[in-house]
């Protein structure tokens, strides 16, 4: 039986959201934990120096953000399969409401986790200030300035936001056909053999990583990886647009 | 500490796992326990957004300032040459120089040996004194260094002088290895930091030789041993 009410897009995007909001709680659990494991792993410093009566050890929250991009790429790439796809047929929809209750969810993880992954960075600092005591800390960096919070939240969100396009594009890609599950491993140990020899691969990449961060404006910067998002969130929309109802 | 780090890493990553995964009739997609993954994440939330406020509390006082300009401190002791200073006698004028220990000794014979340790990292001076009063005077003096703009002169060790017959011997003592911990910019904001290396591969260090002056009784000489 039809029913007589116009479906609003905006509507049904709403509830989708609000839905998968609840029912989705799994998928920012597994990138909680992953930062958790990043926070442990972030107590050993990342690289060290010294001369012949001094060594220093430095520290930061790169483990944890780091942690939390492949648990990103991990998440975004699960919302595209079929069992999180399937979950939306309870409601009014079709692809395109799924995708944008999908593109959604995807920013709000990256909201949630960028704001955590940034105060890990204090949860840190207060470990080992107790742990190893005030005296053996350096001031400088110690202090969580108000500007230095912002930049790191706007930067790891950014980020986050590319790479959960980047695992969602992969996922549609899957979706639109199987063949692009075998293609994704193929893909990453290409990546590596082009980063381990010299040639144009290796320069496009190089380019490629510059053109994003190398950016000494923060305003551009933005505006860079928040558009390269959007193609990546549009293409997978264009992709997914087309596919029956159930597979 | 570090020894301990990854059995409560491979701990937590299973207790946590296990447990969110065991399945539960209040469950959401009949699929893990909903209930203690939220308790779970909601307690995380909780602990890091505390952090900030007791992170602003900590006190700061203990922690190592950093007050020192390295390019400054280097020229200022380029400009504060000890032999310029000595020649001059305004070595108490000195803002870079420090003296940090005398030693005297009895002399019986008119000569005596010096032997320099290799690795006493200083630079002698002998003078002959006025007077003729048995006693080898020997004073030692550092230069103000630096290590990432932190000044650790009262780290480095202030080197020996003792008197073993008729040899007169410096040597360095143990240095105190300072260790401390510095936190640096994450690798997503590197590039909006004016040059801060990532892994600080390179560091800022100034330190000079310490400066060991001899000051000897008149009429006697000095052989520097091999």
């Amino acid at each position: 039986m039809m029913s007589l009410i116009e479906a609003n897009y905006h509507e049904v995007i709403k509830r989708q959201y609000i839905f998968k909001l609840r029912t989705h709680f799994d998928l920012l659990y597994l990138i909680i934990i992953s930062q958790m494991v990043g926070i442990l792993l972030s107590f050993m410093a990342i690289g060290s120096s010294s001369s012949s009566f001094l060594s220093v050890n430095y520290y930061n929250s790169s483990i944890v953000i780091v942690l939390t991009l492949i648990s990103m790429f991990v998440v975004s790439l699960n919302l595209a399969t079929d069992n999180y796809r399937n979950m939306d047929f309870a409601f009014v929809t079709n692809r395109f409401t799924s995708n944008m209750s999908n593109i959604l969810i995807l920013i709000s993880l990256a909201l949630i986790t960028a704001l955590t992954a940034t105060l890990s960075g204090a949860l840190t600092r207060i470990a080992l200030y107790f742990m190893v005591g005030p005296e053996k800390i350096a001031l400088d960096g110690f202090v969580l300035t108000p500007i230095k919070l912002c930049m790191d939240f706007l930067t790891v969100m950014l980020i986050s936001m590319l790479i959960s396009s980047i695992g969602y594009l992969f996922g549609c890609l899957a979706q639109k056909n199987k063949a692009f599950i075998l293609m994704l491993p193929v893909f990453l140990v290409g990546l590596i053999f082009i980063l381990r020899t010299n040639g144009v691969g290796l320069n496009f990449i190089k380019n490629m990583f510059e053109f994003y961060f190398s950016e000494k404006s923060i305003f551009i910067y933005a505006i860079k990886l928040i558009l390269t998002s959007i193609v990546f969130f549009a293409f997978s929309t264009l992709l997914t647009d087309k596919i029956e109802v159930r597979k | 500490m570090k020894i301990l780090i990854l059995p409560i890493i491979i701990f937590i990553a299973i207790f946590f796992v296990v447990l969110g995964k065991q399945r539960s009739k209040k469950s959401t997609m009949g699929y893990g326990s909903i209930r203690f993954k939220k308790t779970v994440v909601y307690i995380f939330l909780v602990i890091l957004i505390l952090s900030l406020p007791i992170l602003y509390l900590l006190p700061r006082n203990k922690l190592i300032k950093n007050g020192i300009d390295g390019n400054k401190l280097r020229e200022q002791i380029d400009k504060e040459d000890f032999g310029t200073l000595y020649n001059e006698g305004k070595l108490d004028t000195a803002t870079t120089l420090i003296k940090q220990k005398n030693y005297s000794f009895d002399i019986k014979s008119n000569a005596f040996y010096i032997n320099q340790m290799e690795n006493s990292f200083v630079e002698i001076i002998g003078e002959e004194k006025q007077e003729a009063d048995g006693k080898i005077d020997v004073e030692i003096y550092t230069y103000k260094s630096s290590f990432n703009n932190i000044d650790v002169t009262k780290y480095q060790a202030v080197p020996i002088a003792m008197m073993v017959n008729n040899t007169l011997v410096i040597e360095k003592a143990n240095d105190t290895t300072f260790n401390y911990k510095q936190f640096n910019n994450n690798f997503t904001t590197i590039q909006f930091t004016k040059g801060d290396p990532l892994f600080h591969s390179t560091f800022d260090s100034v330190s000079r030789p310490g400066i060991v002056l001899i000051r000897y009784p008149k009429g006697v000489s000095y052989l520097k041993e091999k």
